[in-house]
């Protein structure tokens, strides 16, 4: 029985694995039939036109495409992406050097739509039905529907533009590498609360609705009352009983959140030109630098499918409880 | 319950409301379109060459616009079947419907019309501009003649050399035409003039312009129609991909599925953002590639619905039955599987459309889009941004028409969900 | 019912700690946030905006524009051309020499380098570095951004120079140079950077573009790399020892990475930063008239914009034949396109007069070579619509667009996307071409395939821009051998041209050069190629603390060893 379900998980993995692979050659093959030239940077009256052939040569865009795919595969299994073009260094390396970014700030506004609409659902259910619930109520819908950037635009319009509160870009201000510890941090928050803003409204009002409705459920369910007339104190039902069933569905939307968190980091970092993955993502495309463009594929594919399979598991640990409760 | 309407009723209301504001176009259209008739009669091939596409929209809209109310009371008794209540979705669908079919009667400027940028650029909603109008003394007349410039005169074009914009005229025995910082000087004959002064006319920009001295109520207008066209072509183009991979999948099974189904895994793991950007970052964008790429990175849903509810149906009892009569596969797919998978197909295709609004105009906010030469709301918004910190009303007002748009969307897909699965009531 | 219930539990029970807390909580903090203000330095440093960050410091991989600026201020090179103001040309300084002579036939030099001279890690500057310098630049594995760009000097195979046979080192300090026979060697041949080829000697040259040096470089120059935060900051510092640092030099030169624009602009507002480029005309506009410390100049325009006409058949010649394109082809129709179109509502709507109407492709900073006698095309739509008329083409259908033979005036006008200048332009050249019976459509393409297009000359028109190099280079554009000329798009042919283009290159006698340019000009304007729009100046803005800045067509951010600062 167990090894069956090793075997299950195992079979999984590698079916993934497959699907990371066929996406990346897709990519190889897609960059390499568009039109545009990785070498249309070296042509300019300035140059020598001799210049971009001895480029094309250095690489390898002069052999035929099954060549190049054959190195490129080689050079995979040794697990290398090959030289940026543009960055004159390991694809890996390149990447090494924005994917941090991303990771951090889109870990900062998960934790921080999370806290967001626990506190609203929890206010919401406070005053159910109330003004205040209403109004919330067809707000997340509003914010479920608004785009990223037209919210980031709306933003920069009310604080930078009009009030001049909170800059409109970047990630720090022009001294902050010789202040101390504590003013740098003060700094990347005065920097990124309008990125962090922008980004989490649309996952605020998915969470929120989640919640609210949640706890609305649970809270009528049989055992509750039980508790309550077990003569339990209301905050310990709530916190010790409610809110924790409340939260359990939420890994069903987690999947769905990361895909928006995904494509909305990348218009994020466009809109306040912060260094991250999707910026660099969008600039290899943009220069046609074959290697990144692959490489930042694979990150994102490795991403995705890593994360359903995670969910997948998470879920399936949740079954197996089920199932052992029925049998036990 | 009080407030249920006729859908006949709110046509009819809508359509008389712009007939009344609208009359003056509305009548000028109309009387075109009749010498347009006469003309068609006496000199066909050269009437023929006039004809435009512009100029058929423009016939189009003003006839249907006439025939509406009428309809409307007519077919009133079938209309009647179906009632609803008035609420945000019903209104903004009738109105995106309206603004549709109607747009060269909504507005009746060309969404393209620029003219002395120094004057018209950059203005603030609600501004009015003043402009004199050459007099045209053209005299020679033969029909066609007639035809064309009356033609002119009506069915607006990008440009009009017969009028003059200006911020401040000073009139002594010449006329003095100021543009913002240029003078130039004109006899007081050249303009059309009632007792030697000329007429000054005026327009009025209810949103203002943009950097090109353009309308933005009537971009938006007209933009309505590029927005939802993209909408209606990526999403008739995911149906077709994911009903008919979902239905090889489901009714052949085996390799065929198994192939199908991991391109799909494929396309599930790569974040679409990304390979929308990368196909029409390498492949270029007009609006044709954007259709067709939005299209293809929204079928997967479909494919998997169709293909699950494909293979359910297969072990049930009357699918079974069905096939034992004989039936052939495409006429089972067509009498039996059809209506029993159509509920979430529709559901799904209404979500679809809104992602795909939300994506063209993410596309053009990364000048990825359609471009500059029709006016989507998100090229829009992208080309109000670098004028972000002078001219907010170049990215409020086709924000808020997307907003509206998607959250029409939004509401219509749940609403239409819990109408064709009513046990979601219950919940 | 129930739900009243609830509320009512919940009101009771759980609402103390948190209703004043957070909300509180949430108040502090966004107060700390806003209310932390970075204070003013008076330190001797002066910050520059630039949108993108560098790849490398090497200067022989620097192809952008801002690793150009930085491997200057890193790296000297024997000698060095500025812009001289008073002859509106080039002129030539030493740096790394001290002296250079010439032999009586121009075939060979000898350079005597300066002394005291050494590379940030102490060791001195020799002819060896020198030797190695043009080694390395030539070499066909190391992709160095001056690779087949020694066509004066003896090579063997793959342009690479034939080391042995150019150089001869005399000592540390002394070197002769031997150039190919029959060949017109300047000072431009050897204006390079000299690198450590200590530093170097190891790598292989196939992993040079890759070499960890590239980003902690050794220098021999004004300033030194002293930080590099990669994405948001490059901090440059005067080298004291270096015979350019005077008194007042800036101690410290930052290069802050901002890649939005308007952020830029802001900050320089707000005095977080004291130099910006690429600004936008109406924001220079703008700023002229209200912000008083900022000092708004302009680089003079090197770049013009373009309409292209393809004058060839398009078609025909992807069958290898050159045939008169249907449109374009006519000198005549060309003109008329140019008089319709209202190219000074686009220089003073867009460019606020922040440029100039362009005639030929000779900048008008070369005052010398500038025909005075050439006067621009006038916005004329009447004219345009008589001398279309005169060329056949008419409007006979009353449809609105002019025909010919059944053929309707109507094409595509391609535009890079993603370019404002350029999109507005676009914008208004439709539309006064529209008036003239001319149906055009803008279609904006990628970069990349739009450059891909042009190559191929798959395109009837399209809207560019073309940067003329100093000194002014005129074969690769306007000669009609297609491979001599790859800029040469618009496909135009004229023998009188060509043999002009021959000349120039083989002149050495400025004067004559002149005269040469001058004759291609008439010629260049009497058949209008492609309709020239205007030249556009880079717009540069700066604190008005930073005092000695030389605004002048190589840039605004050279020779910054000049600079100094208000105290």
């Amino acid at each position: 029985m167990k090894n069956n379900i090793y075997a299950k998980i195992l079979k999984r993995f590698f079916s993934s694995l497959l699907t990371i692979f066929l996406i990346i050659t897709f990519i190889f093959i897609l960059v390499r039939i568009s039109p545009g030239d990785p070498t249309q940077k070296y042509i300019s009256p300035e140059l020598s036109p001799q210049l971009k052939e001895s480029v094309a040569e250095s690489f390898n865009l002069n052999e035929p495409l099954p060549l190049q795919y054959l190195s490129f595969v080689i050079n995979l299994a040794k697990g290398d992406f090959g030289i940026s073009y543009n960055h004159r260094m390991p694809v890996l390396k390149v990447i090494w050097e924005f994917l941090p970014f991303t990771l951090i700030f889109a870990a900062i506004v998960f934790i921080f739509q999370i806290l967001v609409s626990l506190f609203l659902a929890i206010y919401s259910v406070k005053n159910i039905n109330g003004f205040v619930d209403k109004l919330l109520n067809k707000l997340a819908i509003l914010f479920y529907v608004t785009p990223v950037f037209v919210a980031g635009l709306f933003l920069v319009l009310i604080f930078s533009v009009q009030l001049n509160l909170f800059p409109s870009s970047g990630l720090s201000s022009f001294n902050s590498y010789d202040q101390s510890f504590l003013n740098k941090l003060i700094d990347y928050a005065h920097h990124l609360f309008l990125p962090l803003i922008t980004l989490s409204l649309g996952g605020i009002a998915i969470f929120y609705k989640y919640l609210r409705d949640n706890i609305v459920n649970v809270m009528q369910e049989p055992f509750v009352l039980n508790l309550h007339a077990n003569g339990y104190s209301n905050k310990k039902i709530f916190f010790k009983h409610i809110l924790p069933n409340a939260v359990n569905p939420l890994i069903s939307i987690a999947g769905i959140e990361l895909g928006l968190l995904l494509s909305g980091t990348l218009i994020t970092e466009v809109i306040f030109s912060l260094p991250g993955f999707g910026r660099l993502m969008i600039d290899s495309i943009m220069l046609r630098d074959y290697p990144l463009v692959v490489g930042c594929s694979f990150i994102a594919s490795v991403a995705v499918v890593f994360s359903n399979l995670a969910a997948d598991l998470i879920k399936f640990k949740i079954d197996k409880r089920m199932i052992q409760e029925i049998n036990g | 319950m009080k407030n249920k309407v006729k859908i006949s009723s709110l046509v009819f209301i809508l359509s008389i409301i712009l007939l009344l504001f609208r009359f003056e176009t509305e009548f000028n259209i109309l009387s075109l379109f009749i010498s347009y008739i006469l003309l068609l009669l006496s000199d066909f091939r050269i009437t023929i060459n006039l004809t435009s596409l512009k100029l058929l929209d423009y016939f189009l809209s003003a006839v249907l616009l006439l025939a509406l109310p009428i309809l409307s009371i007519v077919l009133r008794k079938k209309f009647n079947a179906v009632s609803v209540h008035l609420n945000f979705t019903n209104i903004s669908v009738a109105v995106i419907i309206f603004v549709i079919l109607f747009a060269p009667i909504i507005t009746n400027k060309n969404p393209n019309f620029q003219k002395n940028l120094s004057v018209t650029k950059l203005l603030p909603p609600l501004s009015k501009v003043e402009y004199l109008r050459f007099s045209n003394n053209t005299v020679d007349s033969n029909d066609v003649i007639n035809f064309v410039q009356k033609k002119n005169r009506i069915v607006k074009q990008e440009f009009d050399e017969s009028l003059i914009f200006f911020s401040k005229i000073s009139i002594d025995s010449l006329i003095y035409v100021h543009q913002n910082n240029t003078v130039k000087t004109f006899e007081p004959s050249q303009f059309e003039n009632k007792n030697n002064s000329p007429i000054v006319y005026s327009k009025i920009y209810l949103f203002g312009t943009d950097e090109f001295g353009r309308d933005i109520f009537t971009r938006l207008i007209y933009g309505t129609r590029v927005s939802i066209l993209i909408g209606l072509g990526a999403v008739f183009i995911s149906i077709v991909l994911g009903f008919s991979f979902g239905a090889l999948a489901g009714l052949l099974g085996g390799f065929i599925d198994r192939a199908l189904s991991r391109i799909t895994d494929m396309f599930l793991a790569f974040p679409m953002i990304f390979l929308v950007v990368l196909i029409i970052g390498l492949f270029g964008n007009s609006i044709f590639s954007i259709i067709i790429v939005l299209g293809f990175s929204g079928w997967m849903s479909l494919f998997k619905i169709t293909k699950t509810e494909l293979v359910s149906l297969k072990n049930k009892d009357y699918f079974l039955s069905a096939q034992m009569i004989g039936l052939k596969k495409p006429q089972l797919l067509i009498n039996e599987i059809l209506p029993v998978i159509s509920a979430p197909i529709i559901v799904n295709i209404i979500f679809q459309f809104g992602n795909v609004i939300l994506a063209e105009a993410a596309l053009s906010y990364l000048s990825l889009g359609i471009g500059n030469e029709f006016p989507s709301w998100g090229s829009m918004i992208q080309s109000g941004q670098s004028y972000i910190t002078t001219a907010w009303w170049m990215i409020f007002f086709p924000s808020l028409f997307l907003v509206a748009a998607l959250l029409t969307a939004k509401n219509l897909g749940d609403n239409l969900n819990v109408f064709l699965n009513p046990k979601l009531k219950n919940d | 019912m129930q739900n009243n219930k609830l509320k009512l539990n919940f009101n009771i029970s759980l609402n103390k700690p948190m209703k004043r807390n957070l909300p509180a909580l949430i108040v502090f903090l966004s107060l700390l946030i806003i209310s932390c203000q970075s204070e003013p330095t008076n330190l001797n440093r002066v910050i520059i905006g630039i949108d993108e960050d560098v790849q490398s410091f090497n200067p022989m991989f620097s192809f952008s524009v801002n690793e150009g600026r930085i491997s200057e201020l890193l790296y000297l090179s024997l000698v060095k051309h500025s812009w001289d103001n008073k002859i509106s040309d080039l002129r030539t300084e030493f740096m790394l020499a001290e002296n250079i002579i010439w032999s009586e036939d121009s075939s060979s030099i000898t350079i005597n380098l300066r002394r005291n001279v050494s590379w940030s890690d102490g060791k001195p500057v020799t002819s060896e570095d020198v030797v190695f310098s043009f080694d390395a630049y030539s070499h066909p594995k190391v992709n160095s951004k001056f690779f087949g760009l020694f066509d004066n000097f003896i090579l063997d195979s793959d342009n690479h120079i034939d080391i042995s046979k150019s150089f001869e080192i005399m000592s540390e300090n002394k070197i002769i140079i031997h150039f190919k026979n029959n060949s017109i060697p300047s000072y431009f041949d050897i204006d390079m950077p000299i690198i450590p080829k200590h530093m170097f000697e190891g790598i292989d040259y196939s992993d040079f573009e890759t070499a960890d040096i590239n980003s902690n470089p050794v220098t021999n120059g004004p300033y030194k790399l002293t930080r590099w935060n990669k994405n948001s900051l490059i901090e440059l510092t005067l080298n004291r020892n270096s015979f350019l640092a005077a008194d007042n030099s800036i101690d410290k030169i930052l290069f802050k990475i901002i890649p939005d624009y308007n952020s830029q602009l802001i900050q320089l507002e707000n005095e977080e930063i004291d130099f910006i480029d690429k600004v936008k005309p109406d924001d220079a506009h703008k700023l002229n008239e209200t912000d008083k410390n900022i000092i708004i100049k302009s680089v003079v325009g090197r770049e013009y914009d373009y309409v292209g006409w393809s004058n060839i058949d398009i078609e025909k010649f992807e069958q290898k034949k050159i045939e008169p394109n249907i449109f374009f082809g006519n000198i005549n129709v060309r003109k008329a396109l140019t008089h319709a179109i209202n190219r000074n509502e686009i220089l003073n709507e867009f460019l606020y007069g922040y440029g100039s109407l362009a005639s030929t492709p000779v900048a008008p900073i070369f005052e010398n070579a500038i025909k005075k006698s050439i006067e621009p095309y006038q916005y004329n739509p009447e004219l345009a619509k008589l001398i279309l008329a005169e060329e056949g083409w008419t409007d006979t259908d009353f449809n609105g667009i002019i025909e010919k033979d059944n053929v309707e005036f109507k094409f595509d006008l391609f535009i890079p996307a993603g370019n404002p200048r350029r999109d507005f332009a676009a914008t208004v050249i439709k539309n006064n071409l529209k008036a003239v019976g001319i149906d055009v459509s803008i279609k904006s393409l990628e970069l990349g395939q739009f450059i891909d297009n042009l190559y191929d000359r798959k395109m009837n028109a399209w809207m560019a821009a073309w940067y003329i190099p100093i000194p002014i280079e005129l074969s690769v554009y306007w000669h009609s051998n297609f491979e001599q000329a790859p800029l040469n798009f618009q496909s135009y042919q004229n023998e009188n041209v060509d043999r002009i283009i021959t000349e120039f290159n083989n002149e050495s006698d400025e004067q004559n050069k002149i005269n040469l340019l001058k004759e291609f000009q008439k010629i260049i304007h009497n058949e209008e190629p492609v309709t020239f729009l205007y030249w556009v100046d880079n717009i540069v803005a700066y604190n008005s603390r930073i005092k000695n800045i030389d605004v002048n067509p190589l840039g605004a951010i050279h020779a910054c060893w000049d600079w100094s600062l208000v105290k």
